[in-house]
């Protein structure tokens, strides 16, 4: 799996507008929602179930990065999005830090093994300091699906 | 660092009794590494909550902390490592544990695991309207 195998380019958000926890999600569900992959009267039992996902345990790993993720019905395959924040938000991540990065994803309820995969795909990616450097100084949807695109190597 | 009191113990101290299969004894007296094998039981794998718990956890310790999945090893402290391995149902690994305190985290480390295989994955979606 790679990372553009789930990654909606037309749902990319290269500079979000939101500043807390609660509207980077709505935005990048939003973002996802205009693309078609679900049903508008979901969207807000999604961003609901990512949100209540969040009060378990901040998805902001540190480093800058936050995964906001949950499993949802109304999709039958992996969905997910990019989105960026050249302020950086407040995520209570790990390391206090603020986050400028945001991978979101959507699973199918039935399907742990991609989902898992798709997180495999997110670290091997974000590990790399030079990858999020150029990600964070992208501008364009464009120039962030050309670098998931680059970096794209397929699990051997 | 916080170095508090060195508290070694050899490995086969009746507390031991949670690790399942020690494979390597202490190697010197306040240094010891620890390994234990473990299944991931939980359908949904390791998935990022008990990782993320699992790291948190391993950085309470003083000790090193590896998770070894075939020919992989990543940083038991780090929730972008343990990502990498991808753990589903039925996944073996091995927590490796290295330092003073060694026992005391693999100890604490499986305990957390094993608490997985008795939670829900993931909260139940919530009620529409």
């Amino acid at each position: 799996m790679r990372m553009s195998d789930f990654v909606v380019r037309d749902a990319i958000v290269p500079d979000l507008t939101a500043t807390t926890k609660e509207t980077v999600i709505k935005e990048m569900v939003e973002a996802l929602r205009t693309t078609g992959h679900f049903k508008g009267g979901e969207t807000e039992d999604i961003v609901r179930a990512i949100q209540k996902r969040e009060l378990l345990g901040s998805t902001g790993i540190g480093r800058g990065v936050a995964i906001p993720h949950t499993k949802h019905s109304s999709v039958d395959r992996l969905l997910g999005t990019v989105a960026l924040s050249k302020a950086g938000v407040r995520f209570d991540s790990l390391d206090g830090e603020p986050v400028h990065v945001f991978v979101m994803l959507i699973s199918p309820q039935d399907r742990p093994g991609d989902h898992l995969r798709a997180l495999e795909n997110v670290s091997r990616t974000l590990r790399d300091d030079g990858f999020v450097h150029s990600l964070r100084r992208a501008t364009t949807p464009e120039a962030i699906w050309g670098l998931l695109e680059d970096s794209d190597h397929p699990t051997a | 660092m916080n170095c508090g009191p060195l508290t070694t113990r050899p490995a086969d101290t009746p507390d031991a009794v949670l690790t399942l299969m020690v494979l390597k004894g202490p190697s010197a007296m306040n240094g010891e590494t620890l390994q234990q094998k473990v299944v991931i039981t939980n359908a949904q794998g390791l998935h990022m909550r008990p990782l993320t718990a699992f790291a948190e956890m391993a950085g309470r310790f003083q000790s090193g902390v590896t998770v070894i999945k075939e020919d992989k090893r990543v940083n038991g402290k780090s929730p972008l490592d343990l990502m990498l391995l991808a753990a589903e149902q039925g996944t073996e690994l091995i927590i490796e544990a290295s330092g003073a305190d060694a026992a005391q985290a693999l100890d604490a480390l499986v305990e957390l695991l094993r608490g997985l295989a008795n939670e829900d994955a993931e909260p139940p979606l919530p009620p529409k309207g």
